[in-house]
């Protein structure tokens, strides 16, 4: 079955800078729960509690800025597909009525 | 430093800090949510992109949207257990400081009985002294006629001072047991807000244990890695085994450290890739990025074709395809140590090639023909491209065997007369179909 292809490749750029944004905006919202973390340890009081809470925002902290890092690649392949669409249709094809 | 009285001390924390991180964690998941919705509608806000490229990409943003959406919940309820702890400490503090207080107070009852009663004792001794000294001198006038008044008055005196004083001391007594008796109740009202303290800090300990348990946490491994084409994104994490588990990644995979190390690196933009991915003979990074990124590898593939033929263009894609398809082949070689055969230099793999080499020696096949060799550095040698445009025309016939990519291949000219047409009609759907074809003859290269 053949595959239809169909695209808007400013769409997908504009997309990716939003996507970019987004995994800022994670990666932003791991240094926040670090912090919070912190925060909540020097409160807790209960020896056990502090370092069930430092290992409990250490790891949720380290899991999103994985999650920001894997989004922002999406992001960048996206912009990098974006681009190879455009350069596959305004070159790689020769210019129009010139091709078989 | 701890509040402490008479073995009472107030459990330490802050349950105005924990009310604190509570609503940072909250602010956390509400965070998380509202990426977790962006990231989820991302796919939607490109228009109307349609094809396996935009399937995938919808796919991972489904992933990363459920993660954070997942962890999200998972910080809210932690931010429940906490909000829960700086509750209860906040009564357990307060009782243990209610109780301290009553310690105190009952330890000044206690020394202020303990002082009334030396007071009172000795009130009594001084009494009781005085009735002896009383009583002496009413026996010294016991035989005159006229009875000592004065000091049977002072007897009288003395022995109500002492009735008082002993009355005094009964009662300092009772209030000294009394005030003993609130210090202890005091200092085990303090031990319960202790106790109550701990039972409330393991209890807290459980739930975020339970919401790990719950909502385990999400890492980067669910969603396939993804390699920068253009250095615009950090290092991404490496290729993870969810998506080595099969399929497409399980051939892409096959190669363990080769494939995941020789695809780092390949990050200086679209026309290197370009070049890279129509000329696998050339770099090995090719043959990974092209199995991990089929749709924007056919659209460098498409664009070699700037200035050929359909024709051309058709069989110069297939070179490069063969060349794709053989990073499976390459892999799999990698993995079980098998030398081609035929090489004369061929020898057993070492078990210990450096990550993202083969090992040295080592003579690497395509559809058992001789394509690339290691020296002796490990470095690998693929033979120039003229030498694998001579083996297209048997790597065409075998793919064919496979999944009928020469078939699809071939040019509308050398279509043989009551084959079905494939549905090529132009140079784009070429790419496109390859697309297809590429990703099935990659799955197949995966197999025994």
């Amino acid at each position: 079955m053949p595959v239809t292809i169909d695209v808007q490749p400013p769409l997908l750029s504009s997309g990716a800078q939003r996507q970019q944004l987004a995994a800022q905006r994670v990666a932003q919202i791991a240094s926040s729960l670090a912090a919070a973390g912190q925060g909540a340890a020097a409160a807790a009081g209960d020896p056990g509690l502090v370092g069930t809470l430092g290992s409990v925002s250490n790891d949720g902290a380290g899991s999103l800025r994985g999650l920001s890092a894997t989004v922002g690649g999406l992001a960048t392949n996206l912009e990098a597909a974006s681009q190879a669409y455009l350069t596959a249709d305004t070159s790689s094809m020769g210019s129009r009525g010139t091709g078989g | 430093m701890a509040d402490s009285y008479a073995g009472v001390t107030v459990p330490a924390g802050s349950p105005a800090g924990l009310r604190d991180a509570a609503r940072q964690f909250s602010a956390v998941s509400d965070g998380l949510r509202e990426s977790a919705d962006e990231l989820g509608g991302m796919p939607t806000s490109l228009g109307s992109w349609q094809g396996p490229a935009s399937a995938n990409y919808a796919g991972s943003c489904l992933t990363a949207s459920q993660a954070a959406r997942r962890s999200a919940q998972g910080w809210q309820a932690r931010s429940g257990a906490i909000e829960a702890y700086a509750e209860e400490l906040e009564d357990a503090r307060r009782d243990a400081r209610e109780a301290i207080v009553d310690a105190k107070e009952a330890k000044r009852r206690m020394n202020k009985a303990k002082i009334e009663l030396g007071q009172a004792r000795r009130r009594l001794s001084d009494a009781v002294g005085r009735i002896g000294q009383a009583q002496q001198q009413i026996a010294a006038s016991a035989g005159s006629a006229k009875p000592d008044l004065a000091a049977e008055a002072a007897l009288r005196q003395a022995e109500r001072d002492a009735d008082k004083a002993e009355q005094d001391i009964r009662h300092w007594r009772r209030e000294y047991e009394d005030a003993e008796g609130e210090l202890e109740r005091a200092v085990r009202r303090g031990s319960r807000a202790e106790q109550r303290a701990e039972t409330a800090a393991g209890a807290a300990r459980s739930a975020l244990r339970g919401v790990d348990q719950a909502e385990p946490y999400w890492m980067p491994a669910s969603v396939p890695a993804l390699k920068p084409l253009s250095g615009l994104a950090p290092d991404p994490p490496d290729v993870d085994e969810g998506f080595c588990d099969g399929g497409l990644g399980g051939v892409i995979c096959d190669g363990g450290d080769f494939v995941g190390d020789v695809g780092y690196g390949l990050g200086k933009g679209g026309e290197e890739l370009f070049t890279a991915a129509t000329h696998p003979g050339d770099t090995a990074e090719a043959l990974w990025y092209s199995g991990t990124h089929p749709a924007a590898t056919l659209d460098a593939l498409a664009n070699s074709c700037d200035g050929m033929s359909a024709g051309d263009c058709i069989g110069y894609v297939g070179a490069a395809a063969v060349g794709t398809k053989g990073a499976g082949k390459l892999a799999t070689t990698a993995r079980r140590g098998k030398p081609d055969a035929d090489a004369p230099s061929a020898k057993p793999a070492p078990a210990a090639a450096p990550p993202g080499k083969f090992p040295p020696g080592t003579t690497i096949t395509l559809d058992g023909k001789v394509l690339a060799r290691t020296d002796a550095d490990g470095k690998t040698v693929f033979l120039n491209r003229p030498e694998l445009k001579t083996e297209i025309g048997d790597a065409r016939q075998s793919m064919d065997l496979t999944g009928g990519l020469a078939e699809r291949l071939r040019p509308p000219s050398e279509m043989r007369h009551g084959t079905p047409a494939p549905k090529v009609t132009t140079k784009r759907q070429v790419a496109v179909e390859l697309v297809r074809v590429l990703g099935k003859a990659l799955e197949d290269a995966g197999g025994p």
